[in-house]
């Protein structure tokens, strides 16, 4: 190699190997075919055979210029009868032949074929247009047999389509900085979660807050004891309240086995039953019949007042009782209501029963000869033989009351006539 | 004969009475406890007492003194025989005021 400039006054581009130089230094025109001129050297299978068409075209291969017109056919060497290979269409500069061609080189059948290298020497620079696969046995060629190999000779249009979607290296939104929208999203996270930081430095107004912010915000500024939290009444929580729950829990007695057994006395815990105690079990209101009741129990440290309400109120034994527990003792029951309250019985006469046992018949007028008797079948018995007595209607007549019982009395009339009085018994009917 | 009366009236509490005649003049009463449930109806009758009033000795137009010593009140009302020595008792027939109304009185003639 010489020194060499030109273009100068006595300087020449004398051989290709100049001109090469020139143009590949000087002007840059890279390599490539030249789009929408002829068929731009696309290379397609023939109808039959092993048979390529290349189209014509316009190329530039290392400063040298190629025009062809007319499509070429090429036939491709007999396959393999094992392997397929990969053939090489190519456009090739020569510099010792002067100028182009279009021509395939066989490649090496294999079981994994790869396509052959290229010529690009001093002499021969080989343009690849296309891979032509060429499968073992192969008789005829397909479309997807080929694979385009061109570069286009501007090479934007190239550079564009490598990097486009689906090019063999496409560019990312992170390529050119653009957020990804993960990043979007993590970036929204980020902002709903300053936005609901109460604490962030920007004003929140009472608007921006959820209720339940406001009330605790309430409760700090409030402080206990305001009657503001409605969790608490009167400073307890509402299990300290007798719920119906909780009297299940105390009484546990609404079965008829457990009520006729269950002692009264360890009804201690206040609360009003809303099932049933029987009277019969042990330190029940003495009513001497079995009979059921609610249970009302109040309490005041040890001090406890039990009171039983009859279950149906129809009865004569619906009475109710209360009994209290004071100085580690239980008084006796007493009965505060009774609904037998005062009967009226009539008969041979009428008796009046009260319900504390009080017991007072009468009979009036009754009429007896003098000298004879009259035997009284009071209208109730007496639980013992009551107090009789009388007077009688006229002046100066004088009877006497023998043989009093629980059921009769007998009025005899001492003087002689007719007699007529009024009787009256009283006495005990329980 | 006999001349058997029953006379209504009001009972000791959760008590009836009722009676049975025996050959020679023996009236036996026997008492019974009730048991009603919370709508009154009577749920069972338990015999408690029975006691045994022998009429037999009874002269003509006497008047029989009665002493019980078993039940709680006498039931006889009266007992006593008619010049023909026929036998005339009165008892009475307990009923519960709560409950019952008076029975009917009823008197029935026993053919000895």
């Amino acid at each position: 190699m010489s020194d060499w400039e030109y273009p100068f006054r006595g300087s020449y581009i004398l051989d290709e190997e100049q001109w090469e130089e020139w143009e590949t230094n000087m002007h840059g025109v890279p390599d490539g075919v030249k789009r929408g001129i002829y068929g731009e050297f696309e290379v397609t299978p023939a109808s039959s055979g092993l048979v390529v068409n290349v189209a014509g075209g316009v190329a530039v291969v290392r400063g040298f210029y190629a025009r062809r017109e007319s499509v070429k056919p090429l036939t491709l060497q007999p396959p393999d009868t094992a392997n397929p290979r990969i053939d090489l269409v190519v456009l090739r500069r020569s510099k010792s032949s002067g100028g182009f061609v279009r021509m395939v080189i066989a490649g090496e059948a294999a079981a994994a074929p790869v396509a052959p290298v290229p010529a690009q020497d001093n002499d021969n620079w080989d343009l690849p247009l296309a891979e032509v696969y060429v499968a073992a046995n192969a008789q005829n060629l397909g479309a997807s047999d080929i694979t385009d190999r061109r570069i286009w000779m501007s090479g934007l249009a190239q550079h564009a389509s490598r990097h486009a979607i689906g090019g063999s290296d496409p560019l990312t939104p992170a390529d050119i900085g653009a957020a990804r929208a993960s990043d979007l999203a993590s970036t929204q996270n980020d902002l709903d979660d300053h936005k609901n930081n109460r604490n962030n430095p920007h004003n929140v107004t009472p608007y921006d807050m959820v209720p339940g912010d406001l009330v605790a915000r309430i409760k700090l500024a409030d402080g206990a004891g305001s009657g503001l939290d409605a969790d608490f009444l009167r400073g307890l929580a509402p299990d300290a309240f007798a719920t119906e729950d909780k009297i299940d829990d105390r009484f546990n007695a609404n079965t008829a086995s457990e009520a006729s057994t269950r002692d009264w006395n360890t009804l201690t815990e206040p609360g009003v039953s809303d099932y049933l105690m029987r009277s019969d079990a042990p330190n029940g209101p003495p009513i001497g019949v079995a009979r059921y009741f609610y249970v009302l129990v109040v309490r005041y440290a040890d001090r406890v007042v039990q009171v039983a309400y009859p279950y149906i109120a129809t009865t004569v034994d619906d009475t109710i009782w209360m009994r209290t527990y004071y100085v580690g003792t239980w008084s006796a029951w007493r009965k505060v209501w009774d609904s037998g309250a005062i009967l009226h019985i009539a008969g041979d006469g009428e008796c009046v029963r009260f319900p504390s046992g009080l017991q007072i018949c009468w009979a009036a007028p009754v009429s007896v000869e003098g000298g004879s008797n009259y035997t009284w079948t009071f209208p109730a018995v007496f639980f013992t033989v009551p107090a009789v007595s009388g007077h009688a209607v006229r002046d100066g007549d004088f009877h006497v009351y023998y043989n009093v019982t629980t059921t009769t009395v007998t009025w005899r009339a001492l003087t002689t006539g007719g007699h007529s009085g009024y009787l009256m018994a009283i006495g005990r009917w329980k | 004969m006999i001349k058997f009366k029953k006379v209504p009236q009001a009972g000791l509490p959760r008590l009836r009475l009722e009676y049975i005649w025996l050959p020679g003049r023996i009236l036996v009463a026997h008492l019974f406890e009730v048991e009603r449930d919370d709508t009154g109806a009577v749920t069972q009758e338990t015999e408690i007492a029975s006691e045994e009033f022998s009429l037999s000795e009874l002269a003509p137009e006497e008047l029989a003194e009665i002493e019980v010593t078993v039940l709680p009140a006498n039931p006889i009302v009266i007992a006593e025989t008619d010049e023909s020595g026929d036998l005339h008792v009165t008892v009475v027939d307990w009923y519960d005021p709560e409950y019952e109304q008076p029975p009917t009185a009823v008197e029935e003639v026993i053919d000895e």
